[in-house]
């Protein structure tokens, strides 16, 4: 298993040929079976995992269960905690048995060391990537309705509670990068 | 180069980056000092290539503005900003500007280029700045969401939501204003959203609560609420206290109660801040006794709209800290204060005994504080039986003891206490009925009450509470007040004018529905106390129930006329109803001293507010 392109798809968007190996190398394959939590919400991470087969499921948990979103293959989890680790911002389980394919925060400390350049063009795409998502979130944070002391004090209708719930976990969901 | 790789690697964040790689990537950013109030980003341009496209903080404060929300971050050193639109090559989410000077080393996108091109070791550290510095962006805005996904009903504290246009009203329900309501999450916001005003030429009115009588907290283009800065420190070796602005006085009295000591000077409702007393150099029961709240204090810490904070005592900025205490919130804006307090052991309880009197000769003379207990204080209620006045005598003194023997208006939580504060607001009369069962079925003269320290301090709770009711049911719940002060060096007068007064008011069909008298000792020269080389008589007329404030308003003028003949003042603090010539001649040496002092620390005049406007329009 040593293709790049298929293992992080999108991701490897600016590699160079020589950069290949270099990453492949450094990348393990993870499989889960139906439900197996991947990330947990709260808990420390520091990895990057492009999913390869099957689906994930990103969740936060309120009581319920909340689903912001469901990910095909090729899309990518944690590049947040892998560039600055800590604490996860939301479950990720899969729905599926599923492959991921890991990069660690372990793999970037040593890219960083070795291979500079390579994780320089690794990272412009992780940059861009998490531009997107607060970009998009805040896009959506924006369209927050207003607080309902705010909205008793200028507006006669006041958003219902539902509607509010709805624009925070949209842009929870664009915060985590998943698409929904 | 090396001198600013240096200066970075101190910087939080940087501990990490390669010596070598830090000097190669400054190689490639240029240094610049930028000027106070230099717009080093603007919202919806796009990065030009050749123009700087991020910046790294060196030295000094930057605020964010986005979404013409005002002020919804500061970033100190270290911060890395411009990345997003760097990132994606899209439009700049926010605009950044220099708050003081600032030192910055920049970007641009064609060096960026280069830098990956040429030295990739350099452009993996810039990279991977980036990137934390936008998981960082989104870990902050995750933690907002999160807790808004919790209190989803609730105003979301922290979320970058920005200013509110909304109506604001002063506490007696006669004025309100649409207004734009900032309220910044600490000092540095308020310092950046203030300095941003001063910048735009905005007119500020600095708030707290907003539970000033007339005009006070008011404004009509932007107001900034500071409750956010709270704070409380007790020195036990000297019985000193150092509060923030934003602190509540519940919070202050409660928090000492502890320790066994008071603040005698604490106003008469808990949800009333420091800065918002502090700025009416507030009168209570006990001003009598101690002196008004000016008295008390140490030194406050005051932020000019420059953003400079000065440190304000009588030994020290002596001028600033006269002209800011009591000065309204046109001198500058408090942001702490340091006070004294007074030492009466725990459990604390205010002991008041009640003397009745019906000849109205005995007003003044039992109204003067009895030297020879200086902790006593004394004040008084008057109603009228009919046509016949009376009153009621209240000495009242700290005390540590068990005893607990309350007085009704001493329960503000009591069940009784909204029926009985509606039944007064609704029904004028209502107040002089309540007050002659108190006189002649309820008050006893021969044992003194003794009541909880916090429920005697915050006696108005209960009318705050039956007000906040009413507001919820959508029932107008108006309440006037105005009071004046008269020389003591003429007992007489102080008779005359209460009958007079009442006698016109009722002539002309307005309700009292209570008088309270108390004695008003010589001020420090607080430039706009209403006792600055003036001590007697404060006189409070309050007015509930159907209240025509335009027709009130005739009468409180020609009551101001009168008290200005007899060389008195009308007191700032509650409505002030008074012809703009007549005050501006009552304070006239306070408000020269002060209007030079307001062109010292505010040249712009960004601070302000409506009832300034309306009362001192030659100044403000």
């Amino acid at each position: 298993m040593n293709d790049v392109h298929a293992m992080l798809k999108q991701l490897a968007r600016y590699l160079k040929a020589e950069d290949l190996a270099k990453v492949a190398q450094r990348v393990q394959e993870v499989k889960l079976s139906t439900g197996q939590q991947l990330i947990g919400e709260g808990r420390f991470n520091d990895s990057l995992y492009v999913l390869g087969t099957g689906r994930l499921s990103v969740e936060l948990e309120r009581g319920a269960r909340i689903t912001l979103a469901e990910c095909e293959p090729g899309a990518c989890v944690g590049e947040m905690t892998w560039v600055d680790p800590g604490p996860a911002n939301a479950t990720v389980r899969a729905l599926d048995p599923s492959v991921v394919f890991q990069l660690s925060h372990g793999a970037l400390v040593d890219l960083r060391k070795n291979e500079p350049g390579t994780l320089s063009r690794l990272l412009q795409a992780v940059v861009e990537d998490l531009a997107a998502h607060l970009r998009m979130s805040t896009t959506r944070l924006s369209n927050e309705p207003p607080s309902p002391a705010q909205a008793a004090a200028t507006a006669p209708e006041r958003p219902s509670r539902a509607s509010r719930l709805g624009n925070l976990i949209d842009a929870m969901a664009a915060l985590t990068g998943a698409k929904s | 180069m090396s001198a600013y790789a240096e200066q970075i690697r101190v910087l939080p964040g940087f501990e990490d980056v390669d010596q070598a790689r830090l000097e190669a990537l400054t190689g490639f950013m240029q240094h610049s000092t930028m000027a106070p109030g230099t717009m080093l980003l603007r919202e919806g341009e796009s990065v030009i290539a050749d123009a700087p496209a991020a910046f790294l903080l060196l030295r000094g404060e930057v605020a964010v503005e986005r979404d013409g929300r005002g002020v919804i971050r500061v970033l100190g050193p270290g911060a890395l900003f411009g990345a997003l639109a760097v990132a994606d090559r899209g439009k700049r989410s926010a605009s950044c500007i220099a708050l003081g000077e600032v030192e910055v080393l920049s970007i641009t996108g064609t060096a960026f280029t280069q830098c990956q091109d040429t030295a990739p070791e350099a452009a993996c550290e810039l990279e991977l700045l980036l990137s934390r510095q936008i998981a960082r962006d989104l870990k902050h805005l995750n933690t907002v969401l999160a807790r808004a996904l919790d209190r989803p009903d609730e105003v979301i504290a922290g979320l970058p939501t920005g200013p509110k246009r909304m109506v604001i009203e002063s506490y007696s329900g006669f004025q309100s204003m649409q207004c734009e309501v900032h309220t910044p999450r600490d000092r540095k916001e308020l310092t950046a959203t203030l300095a941003a005003a001063r910048r735009e030429g905005r007119k500020v009115v600095l708030r707290g609560a907003g539970l000033s009588f007339d005009g006070h907290a008011l404004g009509t283009d932007m107001a900034i609420d500071t409750r956010a800065l709270r704070s409380f420190r007790f020195f036990k070796d000297t019985g000193h206290f150092e509060v923030g602005a934003g602190t509540s006085w519940g919070s202050v009295v409660h928090s000492l109660l502890a320790t066994g000591n008071v603040a005698p000077f604490s106003v008469s409702g808990s949800d009333i801040t420091v800065a918002g007393t502090l700025s009416a150099n507030s009168m209570s029961r006990f001003t009598p006794a101690v002196g008004k709240e000016g008295k008390w204090v140490e030194s406050i810490e005051l932020l000019t709209p420059r953003g400079t904070v000065l440190t304000c005592s009588r030994s020290e900025n002596a001028h600033l800290f006269y002209a800011a205490i009591g000065g309204w919130g046109g001198a500058g804006a408090i942001l702490s204060a340091r006070y004294r307090s007074q030492h009466v052991g725990t459990p604390t309880r205010v002991r008041t005994s009640v003397t009745r009197v019906t000849d109205m000769d005995q007003l003044a003379p039992m109204l003067m504080p009895d030297a020879s207990k200086p902790n006593q204080t004394v004040y008084g209620v008057v109603a009228w039986k009919g046509d016949e006045p009376r009153a009621m005598i209240c000495h009242s003194s700290f005390e540590k003891t068990d005893k607990l023997d309350t007085m009704l208006p001493h329960r503000p939580s009591n069940a009784l206490r909204v029926p009985i504060e509606w039944a007064i607001n609704r029904v004028g009369e209502a107040g002089q009925v309540f007050w002659n069962v108190a006189f002649s079925l309820y008050v006893r003269e021969d044992r003194p009450y003794y009541d909880d320290l916090e429920a005697y301090t915050f006696f108005m709770d209960g009318h705050a509470r039956a007000r906040n009711f009413a507001h919820e049911l959508n029932v107008p719940f108006r309440v006037a007040q105005q009071a004046f002060v008269l020389p003591g060096s003429n007992p007489r007068a102080l008779k005359r004018f209460i009958l007079e007064s009442a006698e016109q008011l009722k002539r002309e069909g307005h309700q009292i529905s209570m008088v309270d008298v108390l004695y008003l000792p010589p001020d420090e020269p607080f430039l706009l106390s209403s006792s600055w080389g003036l001590s007697g008589w404060v006189i409070t007329f309050t007015f509930e129930g159907d209240v025509n404030y335009s027709r009130l308003g005739g009468a409180m003028r020609e009551m101001s006329e009168t008290t200005h003949d007899l060389g008195g003042r009308v007191h700032l603090t509650k409505n002030v109803m008074a012809r703009s010539g007549t005050l501006e001649r009552m304070y006239r040496d306070g408000l020269t001293a002060y209007a030079k002092i307001r062109d010292e620390i505010d040249p712009d005049h960004t601070l302000g507010s409506d009832f300034l406007s309306r009362m001192f329009p030659t100044y403000f």
